[in-house]
């Protein structure tokens, strides 16, 4: 028997071994009070996300806020009376005195402005003012403002019942907060109106911040919950008390591993993060085959000691086995692209890792410390009731070894039926409906979207092509969006849209006397110009811009929907593209808007986990066969696995719910799950044949299935039931998310679990001859390589555990100068590519020369840049090339490349001060200094070499090599024309000059400088020749491929 | 490209003539392909290799030649795939390359431990089973350079290996098939470059031969630093360590054998590498510190580079301990001093 050092330890010293685990949880609880949550879906895009940027830029553009919270005020008798007026206007007023409310362009019904004529003149002013009013004003200024396109089914409903205060928020408040204190206000109006006010809080961000915070609040009421529910069954199944304590205990101090983990290496808790603890409570599971087992040779030997030490030998393997599939297929996560996906992923992968080894340390120790009479009371009762749940169990085997064929022939069928669910499967998502029907924030989005235009709030904006000129403003261009509108409208999930279109109807309507002749787009340039021009002088500046961007090239399409759902504002972008291609215009129609976000980070973490499984679907197969050490029993392993997903989301899509995240997510994980009954059932499986000295005659192999069916398959079974018993309870969750995650774990597990004890004997017993052929017996079941592999590969995983380094983790003007010069001489254009000649000259005259390529991307704008150096000559460097990241506040990144052994190598870090190749520049030379190294001074304005410069000194706040630096820079171009260097006692020693300035291509430059060290009277003279800008490249060229293969047009 | 190499030997009076490296590279998508004679380098280690599973030439090594000849070419097939998840290395060879040791013809050895007894050295044959695969996958995780090796092939060291008495007792030098992997990290600190990587390796079943002197398997773990500035200094340290489990069932073979290792094998290193001024004189120094073997090996070389294009370079092996015949003590007799001109066009 194969001993293994870490359980004879934890045998030998069980107190030793459960204080140290106590102590290094108490240390990994140290960084717990430093946590960040992060609430905000948001974030699961990072703020350069190419959605983000082009969001930003659309709002900046239109003036628009990033979110907006909906009151909505309906009142059974309409809202226009005096005492729902007056209570509108109370609220409106204090609305916009909450911080965090952009309060200039709160509106609702009691500040927003109508147009009429006046003459051939525009007249605005605020609908609805000097309350109290007569009751038939009231009447007569609801029906206008019905009539209005400019204000029904946004202010007004078409039945007057429902009118809404619209509260944009500023960038960064928090939707939950500025929600409640609505709230609180609404609570606090002295009366109702005549039939009753009601009010409703709705909007994205109140969803997404409410979301957020009950999901942390969630969790933490369901994973104390689960836990509780899981102790109670395994009590029911063990009967002692210490002993499911100290499994739940195991699963905990998993949990506050990975959690300390996470918070040390400073990433906040997001959403997906917040689920890890019930995901590692379901991993955890999984020991539940070492104490049945234990139970089992205990009650064979009576002997503690011995019954663990076997024990462990033979669940050792699978358990093992388990682990690393679960870990792996995790991991795999960390290769996705977005980030709380990775942290996520690596939580549960370190998560496992760190449950495997409390498996064989913990455990053990724990199982060594419990009192004989309560082991041998439960081993009495192992054996006592071991009758009927292997009655079943043999029963479901032999089913399964029995039929084989009706059995797989009705796996076959039901796969069919999966696959035409599956292609009736609909990816969506919709945030609001995460909560459920009876939640607040769903029933306001439900009243406000049924009489008023929409909640969901998404923009389609046309930028007119180049050259086009004010294409906005002409009678083409209107008409072009008013047709984009109609045609959106047509869509049942659009309101109301709104444009720069209905504005210039609208004045073209008033302005003729509302005479119906008029309605509709005005017919010249000229007209449309001169109204939009016309109302912009009058109405708040915000209305217009909303609409069009200054210049009248780019116009925005609000779109207004009544629905979160994402597969909405897909249709929208679909329909937009259709009507482009219909009726061509010289315009480009971009999504944008929060609902657009939505589509877009959803279907990007869809994506993400959908890859994330394909890809762990073929690393966790070649676990498969590296752990059986043959092709043919890993697939035949993975058949219950994926026919159970097969099953489900074919369930899924025959029940017509979405696939939304959740699913995606529970997909990936029951991967790395649900395929451990496999490993458990295959490897007991052979090597009870191989014990047994069994070759695989029909007989033989009937005999062992039956025998894993009822022993190790009673651990199968218990380990589904712990699963369907503890995660039901979050059906009851308010979140549908969880609902999702109740449902679909248990039914996941119980189904394999059914699916493992039937089909893996149906398909044993069928394709015997093909498993068992070639095989010798002594190596059918005992596959010590692999065995060997598994520890090695566990041993690592510890290693690696151990040795995951704790990350370590003006004066204005001079400074605005400096900033100039770094930009004009560091960052011109996206890109730059030039020959460098550098040549080094010695006191004597002696010259060498380095002949390199330099290759340059800017990645954040005067911030990070790439470069890539490659040598053509002297031929000792021949090949060599070098890559830098370079981050504006903090050390550089490098590699280099060696040819002669084709190896990339990392190198140290620092570069203050020194030599870039050997010259007299330095790599800061070469590549700029942080703006915050140095304090800048103004020294004076002069003339140097016919040019006017501004001199600057700057002083490093660090050790650098000098003590200052002063710059002659030009005031054109913004270049240095002279750079002197002083040493610590105030000598000039290091000289730079700028000996031609050109324009090559685009951009000036120092095409040729020299650095001359004044002390040894050496120098360093470079020349640029070969000079581009802006050619194509972003930065992802910049690689290790790179460096042993340039990229084409590079280095030539 | 190609790069062809003519030694002559003034000890031989020997005039060889080298392919050390001769491919083609070609770039298909998002794949380099490339196939002929090439040096590989991976993994992370200063001379100690964990996940490099390509050949070395020792004899090169211990001769005081460029330290680049350590590295071998290895006729493969090798494609590189790159993508934003992850970039992919298979290199792939239908042809088994040992590692080259220094002889009897050029090196002092000891004497031959087998007492006279010389069992035959069996090569790989030439057959699809016997082909070498090396996996490298690897990417850029939070700013650290993380990669994942696999490897199955044969061993290449040669290996005793013995046929129990009962199924005919015999003896041979054999390269049996080994399956290993790892994974590398390397990142930058405030003040140095760290390095971590660990692997393991583990030998299959050889018929009824037994390996006794090859671990059943071996798990190793290698920590680096490296702290200096860009191009003008570094000093690096390194420690190793190698966790040697044997077949208890082989134990007898083992007894009494001069070449059995230890369970654990430590090592340290350490570097320096100097460059003042104008970079043309260099100044280097590695050694290794063997701490369970109780022995040293130093590799001074200073280096002056005279022009553009020609460099001179004094250097030398001094080795310090007591010729063990687990470690690099075997060849402890050949210290050396070596002078070298290069000219490069």
């Amino acid at each position: 028997m194969k001993k293994s050092f870490l359980v004879d330890f934890s045998i030998k010293r069980p107190k030793t071994v459960i204080g140290l685990t106590m102590a290094l949880t108490a240390i990994m609880m140290l960084p717990f009070p430093k946590v960040k949550l992060d609430t905000n879906p948001k974030n699961m895009l990072p703020p350069d996300a190419e959605v983000r940027i082009w969001n930003a830029e659309v709002e900046k553009t239109f003036g628009l806020y990033e979110d907006l919270i909906v009151v909505g005020v309906t009142n059974p008798a309409g809202v226009m009376n005096n005492t729902t007026l007056k209570n509108i206007s109370v609220l409106t007023d204090g609305i916009q005195k909450i911080t965090g409310v952009a309060a200039a362009d709160v509106s609702s019904l009691v500040n927003v402005d109508d147009v009429s004529a006046n003459g051939k003149s525009l007249e605005v002013k605020p609908i609805v003012s000097g309350l109290p009013l007569e009751e038939k004003d009231l009447a007569e200024i609801g029906a206008s403002a019905i009539a209005n396109p400019l204000l029904a089914e946004k202010l007004l409903s078409k039945d007057g019942k429902t009118t809404a205060v619209y509260v944009p928020m500023e960038k960064g408040a928090n939707g939950k907060v500025i929600a409640e204190a609505i709230k609180s206000m609404i609570a606090k109006l002295p009366v109702s109106g005549k039939g009753g006010d009601k009010f409703f809080v709705t909007g994205d961000p109140v969803a997404r911040d409410t979301f957020g915070d009950f999901m942390f609040k969630l969790m933490a009421v369901f994973s104390p919950v689960s836990c509780f529910l899981m102790i109670a069954a395994m009590y029911l199944m063990f009967r002692s008390i210490p002993l499911c304590i100290s499994m739940m205990a195991v699963s905990n101090i998993a949990i506050i591993w990975s959690v300390g983990l996470v918070i040390a290496l400073g990433f906040p808790i997001h959403l997906m993060a917040s689920m890890a603890p019930v995901f590692l409570m379901a991993i955890a599971t999984d020991s539940i085959h070492i104490f049945t087992e234990f139970y089992f040779r205990y009650a064979e030997t009576r002997d503690r000691k011995r019954a663990i030490l076997e024990t462990m030998a033979v669940v050792s393997h699978p358990v093992k086995y388990t682990a690393l599939t679960t870990a792996v297929a995790f991991s795999v996560l960390l290769f996705m692209k977005i980030i709380p996906v990775q942290v996520f992923g690596g939580m549960i992968a370190f998560g496992t890792i760190a449950l495997r080894l409390l498996s064989f340390s913990f455990i053990p120790a724990i199982m060594a410390l419990l009192g004989e009479k309560s082991l041998l009371k439960v081993a009495a009762k192992s054996q006592a009731s071991a009758g009927r749940p292997a009655g079943f169990l043999r029963g479901l085997a032999m089913a399964g070894a029995g039929n084989p064929r009706l059995v797989v022939g009705v796996g076959l069928i039901l796969c069919a039926l999966s696959i035409v669910g599956i292609s009736r499967v609909v990816v969506n998502n919709n945030m609001v409906e995460w909560f459920n029907k009876k939640n607040e924030v769903r029933i306001a989005d439900m009243a406000l979207n049924k009489s008023l235009g929409g909640t969901s709030l998404g923009y389609m904006v046309a930028i007119a092509d180049p050259g086009q000129g004010e294409y906005m403003k002409t009678p083409e261009g209107l008409r072009f969006l008013a047709g984009l509108q109609r045609r959106l409208e047509n869509i049942p999930e659009v309101g109301k849209t709104s444009s720069i279109a209905d504005i210039a109807s609208r004045i073209n309507l008033v302005l003729h006397g509302n005479d119906p002749v008029y309605a509709g787009i005005p017919k010249t340039k000229e007209e449309a110009g001169q109204f939009l021009f016309l109302f912009s002088m009058s109405a708040k500046p915000s209305d217009v811009k909303n609409l069009v961007d200054d210049s009248y090239g780019k116009a925005n399409v609000w779109i207004q929907m009544k629905t979160w759902d994402a597969k909405a504002m897909r249709s929208v972008i679909r329909e937009s593209q259709a009507y482009l291609r219909e009726n061509p215009a010289p315009v480009q129609l971009k999504p944008a808007g929060i609902a657009y976000f939505n589509l877009a980070w959803n279907d990007e973490v869809l994506y993400d986990m959908l890859k994330g499984f394909v890809l762990a679907i073929c690393v966790v197969y070649s676990i498969l066969v590296l752990n059986f050490r043959s092709f043919k029993w890993a697939l035949i392993s993975y058949v219950p696995l994926l026919f159970t997903i097969l099953l489900i989301i074919g369930m899924v899509g025959f029940v017509g719910k979405d696939l939304d995240m959740p699913i995606s997510v529970l997909s990936c994980l029951s991967l790395g799950m649900a395929v451990d009954f496999a490993i458990h059932f295959i490897n007991r499986f052979r090597q009870k044949m191989a014990d047994s000295g069994y070759t695989g005659t029909a007989a033989e192999v009937r005999e062992c299935l039956l025998w894993t069916a009822s022993r190790p398959g009673r651990g199968i079974l218990r380990n589904a039931i712990l699963f369907g018993s503890a995660f039901p309870v979050m059906m009851l969750s308010p979140l549908t998310p969880y609902v999702t995650v109740g449902a679909f774990i248990p039914s996941m597990m119980i189904l394999s679990a059914f699916l493992t004890l039937l089909y893996l004997p149906a398909l044993i017993v069928l394709l015997r001859k093909w498993l068992f052929n070639g095989q010798q017996a002594g190596r059918a079941g005992k596959p010590a390589a692999a065995e060997n592999l598994s520890v090695s590969a566990m041993k690592m995983g510890l290693l690696l555990i151990g040795s995951i380094a704790i990350p370590l983790h003006s004066e204005e003007n001079p400074a605005a100068i400096v900033k100039a010069y770094q930009n004009s001489f560091y960052y011109q254009g996206s890109t730059f590519r030039g020959r460098l000649k550098l040549s080094l000259i010695d006191a004597d005259g002696k010259a060498r020369t380095k002949d390199m390529t330099m290759v340059r991307a800017t990645t954040v704008p005067g911030a990070d840049q790439r470069y890539f150096m490659y040598f053509h000559a002297p031929g000792d460097v021949k090949g060599m090339s070098f890559l830098v990241f370079k981050y504006p506040n903090k050390e550089s990144d490098r590699w280099l490349f060696i040819p002669s052994v084709d190896m990339v190598q990392r190198i140290a870090a620092r570069d203050a001060g020194s030599s870039f190749v050997g010259s007299d520049f330095s790599y800061q030379d070469i590549s700029g200094r942080s703006m915050e190294a140095d304090e800048f001074s103004y020294v004076k304005e002069e003339l140097v070499a016919g040019k006017k410069c501004q001199v600057v000194a700057s002083v490093p706040k660090s050790s650098a090599g000098y003590t200052k630096k002063t710059s002659w820079i030009d005031v054109e171009t913004f270049l240095p024309i002279k750079e002197e260097y002083t040493d610590v006692q105030g000598k000039v020693f290091k000289r730079f000059t700028a000996d031609s300035i050109a324009d090559l291509s685009g951009h000036p430059l120092v095409v040729r400088g020299t650095m001359t060290n004044l002390k040894t009277n050496h120098s360093s003279k470079f020349e640029f020749s070969d000079v581009a800008y802006d050619f194509k490249a972003n930065g992802d060229e910049f690689t290790e491929r790179a460096l042993r293969n340039p990229p084409r047009g590079w280095i030539n | 490209m190609a790069l062809v190499e003519n030694t002559y030997d003034n000890l031989s009076q020997d005039n060889r003539l080298d392919i050390r490296e001769a491919y083609a590279t070609l770039p298909l998508g998002a794949f380099d392909i490339r196939a002929g004679k090439q040096i590989i380098t991976w993994g992370t280690g200063d001379f100690l290799f964990i996940n490099d599973f390509f050949p070395k030439n020792y004899a090169a090594f211990y001769a005081g030649l460029p330290i680049d000849h350590l590295k071998e070419g290895l006729t493969a097939l090798r494609i590189s795939g790159y993508s934003s998840a992850a970039n992919l290395e298979i290199v792939a060879t239908p042809f088994f390359q040992e590692n080259i040791f220094p002889g009897q013809d050029r090196f002092i050895l000891p004497k031959d431990p087998a007492g006279g007894l010389a069992p035959p050295l069996i090569h790989p044959s030439l057959r699809f089973e016997n082909g070498e695969v090396a996996i490298r996958l690897y990417r850029n995780i939070l700013g650290w350079d993380a990669g994942l090796y696999g490897y199955t092939g044969h061993n290449r060291q040669p290996t005793l290996q013995i046929l129990p008495a009962d199924t005919g007792a015999n003896l041979r030098i054999a390269f049996p098939q080994i399956a290993s992997g790892g994974i590398s990290l390397t990142g930058s600190l405030p003040l140095a470059v760290i390095n971590l990587e660990a692997g393991f390796s583990h030998p299959f079943a050889d018929g009824a031969w037994k390996a006794p002197l090859l671990p059943d398997q071996e798990l190793k773990f290698l920590g680096g630093l490296k702290a200096g500035q860009t191009g003008a200094w570094s000093l690096g340290v390194q420690y190793y360590a190698e966790l040697n489990e044997f077949n208890p069932n082989t134990a007898n073979m083992r007894s009494g054998n001069p070449f059995v290792p230890e369970n654990i094998h430590q090592i340290l290193t350490s570097s320096l590498d100097l460059s003042p001024g104008y970079q043309t004189l260099r100044i280097y120094c590695f050694a290794y510190y063997d701490l369970t073997y109780r022995e040293s090996l130093v590799m001074p070389e200073i280096s002056y580079q005279v022009t553009d294009r020609a460099t001179i370079a004094l250097g030398g092996r001094g080795y310090y301990g007591n010729g063990d015949p687990r470690s690099f003590g075997y060849y402890g007799s050949n210290d050396c001093v070596f002078t070298r001109v290069s000219y490069s066009i």
